[in-house]
Parts: C-alpha cells; structure tokens; sequence
C-alpha cells in the first residue's frame, strides 16, 4: 500500500505548512502553531468546483451571444459577438487571427468547462479508471486557463485606443463582462478542485484489495 | 525549532460545523443574471417581418438598419431571393418596443439610395454610411401585417406630413410625372405622388399631394389642369403664353383653382376625384352639373361622326354625343345606329320648371327632333342637332326606355339625298323608247310639213314676189307725191296759207261785228248810225 500524509493522520497546514498529526477522532483539527483550520483535503473542493463550473458553464452562453465590442465607423455602428468577431476576421483574410480568437476565446473556455466536468464527474463517482491521464488533463486546464483572458486583453485595448470621437470609437459591449466572468469563474473551479481527489479512490480500491 | 522536534498534536476546534455553503450562490447569481438576460432577449425581441423588393442593393444582412426618421426600429437579419428568383426577400427583425402598432397593413417600406430625381437629391447620407430601409407607419392599425412590399422609391407623402391627397382622372399623363409639382397660383402648394393607370386602361389617375395651408383651397369646384410646359393661344386680343415655372417646362406639373362661382362649395375630402384639364381654359369651363342621357336612332349613315362631338340647339352646344352604336330593330327588320348622347338640360335653361320626363313630352310633341347634320361639307364631319320642327309628323315620346329615345328626322343631307333619289325614280318611270318613237314620228311629220312649206315658198317667191314689188313701187310713187305736196314751196302749201290768212281776216272782222252788235243792239233794226261810232 501506498504511504499517503492523511492515510498517517498527518496534515499540512495551508497557513504556515506546519506539519501537524492528528488522528481520526480529531473532527476539526487546526494547526497547533498558527490555529488554521487543517484539511486531509481541500473542504468542500467537489461542492465548489460544482458551483463554479456551473455558473460559468450558464455565463457561457451571454457571453457569446451577447455583443463583446461596439465599434463604429462615421455613422455605420456595428456590434460583434465572439463569433462575429471571428468570421469576420476569417472573411477578411486575416485566418490565422481569426483561428487564434475562435480558438482562445470559444474553444479553450468550452474545453475548459467540459474537461473540468468531466474530472469532477470521475471524482464524485470514485473512478479508478486511468488517474494520469485526469491527472495530465487537471494540469493542462490550470495552465491553458489564463489564455482565455487575450479576447477581453484585446478589446480593452481597443477601447482604450479607438477613440476618435465621431469618426470611429469602439466600446465593450455586455458580452464582454459575462465573458470576463467565464474565465474567472472557470480559473476558479480549477483552483478549487482537489487533483489528489483523482487519486483517493486508487488508494481506497489497493487498500480493499489486501 | 530543530529536526528532533516532534510532529505536533493538531487541536481540535470547538466551532459548530458550517453547513451552509455559500459557495453555491455563486452559480445561483449566474444563473439569475443569464436567466433575465434570457427573459429579457426573449421579451425585447421584436416580431421578424418580410419586406419583398425588386432589387436588393445595398442591403446587407445584420447591417442593414430599418428606420423610421433616422431612428433604428430594426435591423435585417436575412436576404434571399424569393421563390420565383424575380424579388429580393428581406427578412427584418424589429425592436419590440418601437414597432408596436407599426407593423399595419399599409406601412410602407423603401430603401433609402442616393437619388436624383424630380428636381431633389436625396439620401446624400447614404453613399457614406451606405443604405437603410427607410419605413412609415401605416395607419390601418386595425390589420396587422408581417409581410411587406417594398416600394421602389421612397414615397413623396409620409403619414406625418399634413396635407390632403387627391385623385386627378385624365386621359394622357403627358410629361406628368411622380415628384411633379402642384402649384396654386404659381405657388408650389405640393406634388404629385403617384400614376396609375386605371382597370379598363382608359384613363390615368394621378394621384396629388397638396399641403397643409393649400389643401384648404381645394373644394368640390377646383379645377386642376396640367400645367406642363406652354399654353400658347392666339385669339382676337393677341398671342398669350401660359407657363407656370421653368420647372415645370422640364417635369410637367398640375395646377389647380377655384373659379370665382364655385369658392363656396363644401371643402373637397380627401382622395375625391377630379378631372385633370388639359388645359386652363379647359378646366375653367363651366361645367354641367344635370346631365339627362338620350338616345337617339338615326336609319342612316353616321360615317363622320365621333364620340365627343356636339349636340347642337340652333348653334349653341346642349351636349355631346358618348356612344354610337350599331343596332337591330327586330320590328322592322332594319338596321339603325343609335347615338347615345349627354344633354345637358341647363343649357336650354329650363332649370326648376317641370320635371325631365314631362319637359321632353311636351317638347316632343311641338316637334322636338334630333338631326343629324353635316359639319363641314369638305372633311364630311357630323354633329347632332336638336331643334323643333313644327312640320314634322307627330312621334311618340316613350319615357320608359333607357336611356329615353328623342324621335329623329333625316338630316338635311340626307333629305335632299332622298329627294334626288325620288326624282331620279320618277324619271325612270318615263317611257323613254316610246317617247323616242313618238319624237321619231314627229319629226316625219314635220319633214313633211317642211317640204310643203319649202313649195309654198317656192310659190310666194315666184308669183307673189313680183306682184308684191310693183305694188312696193306704185306705193313709193304715192309717198313721193305726197311728199311733194307737203313740201313747204309747194303750191298745195302757198294756196293753203292764204286760204288761213283769209280765214284769220274774216274772223276778225267777224269778232268787231260781234262787238258792236252787243253795244249796239239796235243797229239791227235801225242800221249802223254815221258818226257815232267811235270806236
């Protein structure tokens, strides 16, 4: 059997990382030197995950059905979601671009979300099926999360840029707000799960079968 | 602290459990916010209309904003061609809020393009900003519509424009056009906005637009004429020349005026009808109110006579003619033409006295008859005439018909016509060849009588010629004596004058015995006394 920290009743505080025993019939252990509550795992990691992903996973789709970007030019006014924003770029040649914002900015979130539920799903059903590759999965999500940020990078840019009073001004639309909140909230769900929840079951399942 | 130093014993909180997780409010926030925004979509999202148009330049999906005054009421979300690949669909979304009561039956829809015509420019806008569907409201609100036709140039009336439409009936547009102005008394008073040719494709409604201040001066007696271009006309006072602007020289236009007998008529409402004169003098005409259709059937031939031309009282024009047609009289087997005619009663001023039926009844029966009568020997034109002929043979007046049948004669033409062709009847009745033999016989005759009387004068000239100059010689010889006789030297003459001298002598002497037997009465006994005549 693999020697785990919890399965030793040993636990790290998340304070000071003071390392602190305490045995199962302690209920609500907290560390002895700096008095924060102590956790075998992230409490409630499942629960928050759950609501994070959840919430973002309803953003999702203001965000891209609402206009991101208000632009106009002399007197035509043009409103562009995501995906406007994204053919249009495509139309106008500039492929490259437009892969990089459908990819950034529709992709990666939606992958996001549905990689995260997936993960989750594995942990509350106590999967014991392929834990490296969640795990690969868990540290891909984490890393490629920030990356949604660019299309709100670019547009806050824009406005700040594109200012040129009744010739042509640009300014963000209502989508680009519940887009922010996706990748936050996403980024969040990510940072809330526990990745050794992967592992747990693996550990319970060695311990059944001796 | 050192390595030796033991792991701790955590200690154990005494603080009650948490089991609210507030962490969940943060999806139940997301799902409230994305709910109302749903709500919200669905509530504001306008009904989708069609808008069907000939030609879909300019209109760009997702770009192309409908507008109603330059404010957005919509967007069009989709162009396609329709079934039949002849007009462009567009499919619009509107905004909810704005299109309320907007989208009736007679909304009008166009697209707004940089235009030229009539004298304007328009839509300058747009060849920046590129196209909008320009809209007005309807005002049928009764019937809601999702389904449009596009109309292909913007109207020249929008529903906010105070003024009063009206429908002008004439038979040739000329150079009328949509846009052309309507000028009262020169001043432009609105536009014409729209032509239309009517169902039977007899005529041409024009329909106008005139203004606010104008439409005031529009009642059931205002004329409208074109006023397109000239109206030159020579008459006894000289050359005239009519024009109203040098616009309209270039768009043709529609003028219109009340004449001074008709300003107190009712106000005309809106989209009545008026007929559209061809000219000022035209539409000023007075014009027949009381109108009584006849019929008149002629047995003759009314080649030169056309729909239009006058009927005439002694001169003076009581109507015109409206049909001429072809008709079967199955009592008498004939042929007839029939003329169905306008009189115009007012004319004859026989206004207010009894009614049209008994009028005519009475007229009829003085003699009242319709003719027809050439109007010009030369280019064989016709009119009709009416007039009393005393002479005629009586005619009944059949009231019941419809239209009623004024009795006709045959026209002076035709009469003389029908006079020559008596006398040429008469003539072929004469025996001619008999007439012949009898000329033949005659003239036999008369060679004989000739013949004889060539000897009766072979005879004078011998027996009574010679005894007729010496009986000539013997009277000369006579007259010669006797001229001798009377000259004045001759003897007969000398004897002559003093047989009168002696008379004259006598008689004097006659008249002093006279005188002194009256003075002297007793002379006669006693004798003449010596010395005592004094005398």
């Amino acid at each position: 059997m693999t020697v785990t920290a919890a399965s030793q009743g040993y636990l790290l505080c998340d304070g000071c990382y003071r390392l602190n025993h305490a045995g199962p019939e302690v209920l609500e252990p907290t560390c002895a030197r700096c008095g924060t509550a102590l956790h075998a795992r992230k409490p409630a990691s499942l629960a928050c995950t759950w609501a994070y992903l959840l919430a973002a996973a309803i953003l999702y789709i203001p965000a891209n059905l609402l206009p991101v970007m208000d632009s106009a030019k002399l007197t035509i006014l043009q409103s562009d979601t995501i995906w406007s924003g994204a053919v249009y770029l495509w139309n106008e040649g500039n492929r490259m671009l437009s892969a990089i914002v459908f990819i950034a900015s529709i992709v990666i979130p939606a992958v996001k979300i549905v990689s995260l539920g997936w993960l989750l799903i594995a942990a509350q059903m106590r999967s014991t099926h392929n834990p490296l590759r969640r795990a690969r999965l868990y540290r891909a999500t984490a890393y490629i999360g920030r990356w949604s940020m660019v299309d709100i990078f670019v547009g806050a840019v824009l406005v700040g840029l594109v200012q040129f009073g009744a010739f042509a001004y640009v300014l963000p639309g209502p989508g680009a707000i519940f887009f922010a909140a996706v990748v936050v909230l996403t980024m969040l769900a990510s940072a809330s799960f526990d990745p050794r929840l992967t592992w747990d079951p693996l550990q319970e399942e060695q311990a059944r079968e001796r | 602290m050192s390595d030796s130093d033991p792991i701790p014993q955590a200690v154990e909180r005494k603080a009650a459990p948490r089991t609210l997780q507030l962490v969940w409010l943060v999806p139940v926030a997301a799902l409230v916010i994305g709910g109302w925004l749903a709500i919200k979509a669905v509530w504001d999202k306008g009904p989708n209309v069609t808008i069907q148009f000939q030609n879909g330049e300019g209109i760009e999906a997702n770009k192309t904003r409908i507008k109603h005054k330059a404010v957005d009421i919509g967007i069009v979300r989709g162009v396609t061609l329709s079934a039949d690949r002849k007009a462009v669909i567009v499919t619009a979304e509107m905004d909810r809020s704005l299109s309320d009561g907007f989208l009736v039956e007679d909304t009008k829809f166009w697209v707004v393009r940089p235009r030229i015509a009539g004298g304007q420019v328009s839509g300058l806008g747009t060849l920046l900003a590129g196209s909008y569907i320009g809209s007005d409201p309807g005002i049928k609100t009764d019937n809601v519509q999702r389904n449009f036709v596009g109309l292909e140039t913007p109207p020249a009336v929008t529903s906010d424009m105070a003024g009063t439409a009206f429908k002008l009936r004439v038979e040739d547009l000329g150079s009328i056009d949509i846009g052309s102005p309507v000028y009262f008394r020169g001043a432009t008073a609105g536009r014409v906005v729209s032509t239309e040719v009517t169902k039977d494709g007899k005529s041409v409604l024009v329909g106008v637009f005139v203004d606010a201040p104008f439409d005031a001066f529009v009642n059931e007696e205002t004329r409208f004429w074109n006023a397109s271009g000239f109206d030159l006309s020579v008459d006894a006072s000289g050359v005239k020349v009519h024009t109203q602007s040098l616009l309209t020289l270039l768009l043709g236009g529609v003028a219109f005026e009340t004449p001074p007998e008709g300003t107190s008529a009712p106000l005309a409402r809106g989209e009545s009808e008026f007929q559209l004169a061809a000219t000022r003098t035209d539409a000023m005409r007075p014009r027949e109110t009381v109108i009584e259709p006849y019929r008149l059937v002629f047995d003759q031939s009314v080649r030169g006579l056309a729909v239009g031309a006058p009927v005439d009282f002694r001169g003076i024009v009581v109507g015109e003619v409206r049909a001429i047609t072809l008709i079967r009289d199955e009592v008498r087997g004939k042929y007839g033409t029939a003329l169905d005619i306008h009189f115009w009663p007012q004319r004859m001023r026989v206004e207010g006295r009894d009614p049209p039926v008994k009028r005519m009844e009475r007229w009829v029966s003085r003699g009242f008859r319709g003719q027809l009568r050439s109007a010009n020997l030369l280019t064989g034109q016709m009119y009709v005439a009416l007039d009393f002929f005393p002479k005629v043979a009586p005619a009944k007046y059949d009231a019941a018909k419809s239209p009623p049948e004024i009795p006709t004669i045959p026209g002076a033409l035709s009469e003389l016509q029908d006079s020559i062709g008596n006398i040429v009847a008469t003539l072929e009745k004469i025996p001619f060849d008999k007439v012949a033999a009898d000329v033949r016989t005659a003239l036999q005759t008369l060679d004989v009588t000739m013949k004889r009387a060539d000897t009766l004068m072979g005879t004078l000239s011998t027996d009574v010629a010679p005894e007729l100059r010496k009986t000539l010689e013997q009277a000369r010889k006579t007259f010669s004596s006797a001229e001798q006789m009377l000259q004045s030297d001759s003897p007969v003459q000398g004897d002559l004058r003093e047989t009168l001298l002696e008379l004259t002598k006598t008689s004097e002497q006659l008249r002093a015995l006279a005188d002194y037997l009256e003075r002297h009465p007793e002379s006669l006994i006693r004798g003449k006394r010596q010395g005592s005549d004094r005398k």
